[in-house]
């Protein structure tokens, strides 16, 4: 009789909570749950914004949000699905273009922030031939990386034979140029004003510096966003209401710079207020009305085109020239027009 | 069912016949598009993109092997030197291990991958840094190791070799040192394996060559197949060093050759 009392209490447990968990399913039924994932840059602050300010929530979404420091990284969490919205630098999604990744969209490119990286040197050097023979780090397969490479060629080094690239992670780049183990550095903002600050250093060049920022307008590297393709495909309808609360949220970002200042600063970004107020007049969004425009042949398909040759022809990094063209999907944005 | 030993040569086929099957089950799974090649590239993918980083123009694939061995062994051995005459003399003395046992018991849990910034910061980014991370990720090992085997030196032993004269110094030469040998090379054997998984943390950040870095450059520009040809290197010269191990344990134990009759 104990026996049966407590199997009959087991059973009547597991009974009520499994009506439980089926019940809060029924209820959130109507929120779809997204993971967007990125790091401390400026590029991510629609998606923070419109976290804070519910512009998500306001659309039946609850987005969940993840630091991935790295593009390549966050690109893998959109291609093992566990992530399905992210802001990542154009190279890394390039190179998993080459390398025959189909498992998300290219849906938009949100903004452009020339003069945000550059090539930090130590004190006492003030040109690139004094680089010869030295360690310069920086993030591989990131936009520092085709700028590193861009402004040595462009200033007469070979970047193969005449210093020594060193691979960094985005986080250790400033302190490992403080503390003195490397005779230059490149980096993105925060990372580049930490740079700047060290004793001494000098900034050699800038991103606005190379070819790539002479021809095209663009930084080496631009953000660009990219959805899940299986996500979007199991709903386009639910990719296209997601992509209207972005766009709504990066829109209230352009029109509202000092509040979403305010709100990201020391909650995603670990910078000094000024500093993020200064950096953001420098920043131009891209809202929606401008995509049609920016995600064109004579926008940023014509600086892929050259910056994919480079990444093939030039560097070796990519095994083939991506029709990157194939992962475009502009059918989920949310034009009025 | 009885289950008796094989031949050498036996189970070397059997051995190769289970690598066959895996590799073939492998390879049919992505030509039958069950597999995303982008996730999981074939066997001939791999085995023609690893011909052509040892031979072909981009030819890295030795010199990152022998670039991480030398590092390997160089911070295997320097925590050899210390750790394996440290473990002895804890072995042997109480006081000696009750002292250090607490700072042992903080070091030894943690991993590698958590001495990176501290390293750097210290030692900065060349190859003094890549060998204080194998060091300290091997050092805690080797201690317990030795520190146990020659604990586990039958007490008899020792009597009897002091009954017979014999001072400190010849115990520990000729009762202690043969007595924990065997256990001390086993353990040595494992460490060795950690000191690999130490290098290519050292070698994830901070470097510009070695299979760590291949491995974490490769990611960083999406080539899955050059991560795998980096792995299976791994695994590859991890094995080559183990063989050449039980052939130093056969050379330094010859009584255990006798004993198992190989």
């Amino acid at each position: 009789m104990k026996y049966i009392l407590i199997v009959f209490v087991v059973v009547l447990t597991i009974g009520i909570a499994g009506c439980k968990d089926e019940l809060s399913k029924h209820e959130t039924a109507s929120v779809h749950e997204v993971t967007a994932v990125g790091s401390q840059w400026y590029g991510h602050i629609p998606v923070w914004c419109g976290m804070e300010k519910k512009i998500f929530e306001k659309h039946g979404f609850h987005v969940k949000w993840h630091f991935i420091g790295k593009s390549m990284d966050r690109l893998n969490a959109i291609s093992s699905g566990e992530a399905q919205f992210a802001s990542i630098g154009e190279i890394a999604m390039l190179s998993a273009m080459a390398q025959g990744n189909k498992r998300f969209y290219w849906v938009g490119n949100q903004d452009i922030a020339p003069g945000f990286e550059g090539l930090v040197a130590a004190k006492g050097i003030a040109s690139f031939e004094q680089l010869k023979g030295k360690k310069i780090g920086f993030p591989f397969g990131s936009s520092v990386d085709l700028t590193c490479r861009m402004l040595l060629k462009q200033n007469g080094l070979d970047p193969l034979k005449d210093v020594q690239l060193v691979n960094l992670e985005v986080g250790d780049v400033p302190a490992v140029f403080k503390a003195g183990n490397i005779a230059a550095a490149l980096i993105w903002e925060p990372g580049f004003s930490q740079l700047k600050a060290v004793d001494g250093a000098t900034v050699l060049g800038l991103d606005t510096d190379t070819d790539v920022y002479k021809k095209f307008g663009t930084m080496t590297g631009p953000d660009v966003l990219i959805i899940g393709k299986a996500w979007t495909d199991s709903d386009p309808e639910r990719a296209a209401n997601f992509m209207r609360a972005y766009f709504e949220s990066l829109r209230w970002v352009k029109e509202n710079t000092d509040d979403a200042v305010k709100m990201v600063a020391g909650n995603y970004i670990l910078q000094d207020i000024e500093l993020i107020q200064e950096n953001m007049a420098k920043f131009i969004w891209h809202d929606i009305d401008a995509q049609k425009r920016v995600m064109s042949d004579t926008g940023i398909f014509g600086q892929a085109d050259y910056v994919v040759r480079i990444l093939h022809e030039d560097m070796g990094v990519i095994p083939k020239k991506p029709d990157f063209m194939q992962w475009v999907n502009m059918e989920i944005l949310p034009f009025e027009n | 069912m009885e289950d008796t030993d094989l031949t050498f040569w036996r189970a070397a086929v059997y051995g190769s016949l289970g690598l066959i099957c895996f590799l073939g089950l492998w390879e049919i799974s992505i030509r039958l598009h069950l597999v995303d090649p982008f996730f999981l590239p074939p066997p001939s993918q791999i085995i023609t993109r690893a011909i052509r980083m040892t031979t072909g123009t981009d030819a890295v694939l030795l010199s990152d092997i022998r670039i991480s061995a030398s590092r390997v062994l160089t911070g295997f051995f320097l925590s050899v030197l210390a750790g394996v005459p440290f473990g002895l003399v804890m072995g042997v003395s109480s006081v000696v291990r009750a002292t250090l046992n607490p700072i042992i018991s903080i070091i030894r849990p943690l991993p590698a991958l958590s001495w990176i910034p501290l390293s750097m910061l210290w030692l900065g980014i060349d190859e003094q840094q890549k060998y204080a991370i194998v060091f300290m990720g091997c050092f805690a090992s080797i201690l317990v190791y030795t520190t146990d085997a020659t604990m586990r030196v039958d007490p008899v032993l020792r009597r009897a070799a002091r009954n017979l004269g014999a001072s400190d110094f010849q115990v520990l030469r000729y009762v202690i040192l043969p007595g924990a040998l065997p256990d001390l090379l086993s353990g040595l054997k494992v460490v060795l394996a950690i000191a690999w998984t130490c290098v290519i943390s050292a070698e994830m950040v901070g470097a510009n060559s070695g299979l760590g870095f291949r491995i974490w450059t490769a990611k960083e520009w999406s080539d899955t197949g050059q991560v795998l040809v980096g792995m299976i290197s791994i695994s590859v010269t991890v094995l080559i060093l183990d063989i050449a191990f039980r052939g130093l344990e056969r050379l330094l134990l010859p009584w255990q050759r006798k004993v198992s009759g190989t």
